[in-house]
């Protein structure tokens, strides 16, 4: 029976058990590296980098994960602050040259379909502001409540409500092709 | 059907269709990365704290004024104690509070 993250914990605490820390970070890489693709615009290396440095700050401070919270949801209000402060430093992206390119792929419903979706939803989710778009993937594809949210990410309840809002309308634009071929 | 319900079909088929990422030497990396912790086994710690107490205790007996300090105040004041056990006791606490201070901030990489 696999050990529960708060087990695991306690022996990287405890015992500094490296191997325990593996667990977890093996436990979680899938879901958080999918995560950071998302918010990154698909760029595969920024994913991995952002990823690996969240699981180091985790661990440098695993002392004071307190449990009250998930062990993933605390790792994600890591993930959101290198997130963040690397979107801080950068330009976001310009523009979403092959979002049609892709539907068009995507239409015909061969197996890359739902891959382009991915990339094309995290290309998307590029052009967004960084909190609009860290809250609308913690709320519409992890399914976080918003409370839930707004601790991740520090910030007010109405906050995060007002950045679900604004960047489903933006979504909705940048999506229209994708959109159509849901309802089809 | 509205706009919202086709992004709210969109989300669900991304959620179903998440893919699982292979580890691909992932997790390697990040443990490669981790910072090392020496370890130390209790009984090192304990001879260790013993050794630098004793040490400590040495060099503050060697070197301290005693013969300045003599007439003033404070050496009034320690005699006035009439016990020289307690003074120790004292020291001794002071000096294990502040080894287990170092130890604990050491290993938390505070210090």
């Amino acid at each position: 029976m696999a050990n529960d993250d708060l087990t695991l914990i306690a022996r990287v605490l405890e015992k500094n058990d490296q191997r325990a820390y593996s667990e977890l970070v093996n436990r979680y890489q899938s879901q958080l590296r999918y995560s950071l693709r998302q918010l990154t615009g698909w760029d595969l290396a920024l994913a991995d980098d952002l990823a690996q440095e969240t699981f180091i700050k985790a661990f440098r401070n695993l002392h004071r994960f307190r449990g009250e919270a998930k062990f993933y949801t605390w790792l994600y209000r890591i993930a959101y602050r290198q997130f963040a402060s690397h979107y801080r430093s950068r330009k976001p992206v310009e523009a979403l040259p092959d979002l049609d390119e892709h539907h068009a792929e995507a239409s015909d419903g061969n197996a890359s379909g739902e891959t382009d979706l991915h990339r094309d939803f995290a290309r998307a989710l590029a052009q967004l502001p960084s909190d609009q778009a860290m809250a609308i993937h913690l709320h519409m594809h992890r399914e976080y409540s918003h409370q839930e949210i707004s601790d991740i990410m520090e910030c007010p309840l109405g906050t995060v409500k007002s950045h679900i809002q604004r960047g489903r309308e933006k979504l909705k634009v940048l999506l229209s092709e994708w959109q159509t071929v849901a309802t089809s | 059907m509205t706009h919202t319900d086709d992004l709210d079909k969109l989300f669900n088929t991304l959620r179903r269709s998440e893919p699982h990422l292979p580890d691909d030497g992932f997790t390697a990396i990040v443990t490669a990365r981790l910072p090392q912790r020496r370890e130390v086994p209790v009984w090192q710690k304990n001879i260790l704290v013993l050794f630098a107490t004793v040490v400590g205790c040495a060099l503050s007996a060697s070197l301290f004024p005693l013969e300045k300090l003599s007439t003033n105040e404070l050496m009034s004041l320690m005699s006035s104690l009439n016990s020289g056990w307690v003074t120790l006791i004292v020291a001794a606490g002071v000096i294990a509070t502040l080894c287990g201070s170092a130890i604990w901030a050491s290993e938390r990489e505070i210090i």
